[in-house]
């Protein structure tokens, strides 16, 4: 693919990219931020899918909306710095398939988060219907999937 | 030191060094049960901190004891890290520093859940705890993060 070589060939050629490659602290820094906002999201994310399914007593869900926030701010750092990966070491990702899978199934949790966040709109009483259950239980197996996916970029290359 | 180099060669610790999948797959489950303590006990310090006021105080040792599962996984899966990698990493300056914040964030939090409970007058004590709770979690994660940078 032609667009994909000219995209890896500006990524590394680009300033941020030189910055990245010639300080030391930026890579693990990076990397520790990717951990916390990993935590933030998964913490987050297992407070809101674990009270739905009844798995820590009975609560609200206006109880949990500030933690979809928390669960958003979480997201958008390992946003950020994945995409700080991404300049840093262009040629690593594209390819490869643990990285490949680990975007196709953030992409299904964000869509599963919107039907979620939809569904859970118009929800006056803490009797989650089954339907949102169920959603739950998906945002659970995907996020657990996106963690055990990156983590194994650095294996399957 | 002998103890250090017969763990390295015990069966659990050659399985880690040399398979192929033994040490992605038990970095992976303990990325997961870092997720779920670390995770979970930031947001049980959230909650204390004044956030998301419709979960009851009473409620959060319910997720700490969910916490506490991902404590037992990577206690298990960080030992037999350890064991694969033992005469390096019993010098790691990052892991000996990691493994007093967590000692602390164990007990720090432990206690938080506890008093929060039972006294939930002391509103100020509470907060303060959280917050030297969560400063020892997010320094107990970044030193993990530093043991593969720092020898």
């Amino acid at each position: 693919m032609l667009g994909l070589e000219a995209l890896i060939a500006w990524l590394g050629s680009s300033t941020l990219n030189q910055y990245i490659v010639s300080h030391s602290y930026v890579w693990p820094t990076l990397e520790s931020l990717h951990f916390i906002g990993l935590s933030l999201l998964f913490g987050a994310m297992l407070v809101i899918d674990l009270s739905v399914l009844g798995l820590v007593g009975e609560v609200s869900f206006t109880a949990l909306k500030k933690f979809v926030w928390v669960s958003i701010v979480g997201f958008m750092v390992n946003l950020i710095t994945g995409i700080g990966f991404i300049f840093g070491d262009p040629s690593r990702y594209f390819s490869n398939p643990s990285f490949v899978l680990k975007m196709f199934c953030v992409w299904i949790a964000l869509l599963n988060a919107w039907y979620f966040s939809a569904k859970v709109r118009g929800l006056s009483s803490q009797d989650f219907p089954l339907s949102l259950k169920i959603s739950a239980g998906a945002s659970l197996m995907l996020w657990c999937l996106v963690l055990i996916l990156g983590r194994f970029i650095p294996y399957v290359e | 030191m002998e103890v250090l180099v017969w763990l390295e060669m015990s069966s659990i610790g050659l399985w880690v060094s040399t398979s192929v999948w033994g040490y992605p797959i038990v970095l992976t489950l303990h990325t997961l049960g870092m997720g779920t303590l670390v995770g979970l006990s930031l947001m049980i310090a959230l909650r204390v901190l004044g956030m998301g006021n419709g979960i009851p105080l009473e409620r959060i040792n319910l997720f700490w004891k969910w916490a506490l599962i991902g404590f037992v996984v990577n206690l298990v899966s960080g030992s037999t890290l350890f064991i694969g990698n033992a005469s390096s990493f019993w010098y790691s300056w990052p892991l000996r520093i990691k493994l007093l914040l967590i000692c602390a964030g164990l007990l720090m939090t432990h206690r938080l859940v506890n008093s929060v409970a039972k006294d939930s007058q002391r509103i100020m004590k509470h907060k303060a705890q959280a917050i030297v709770a969560m400063v020892c979690w997010l320094g107990a994660l970044i030193a993990g993060r530093l043991i593969a940078y720092i020898f």
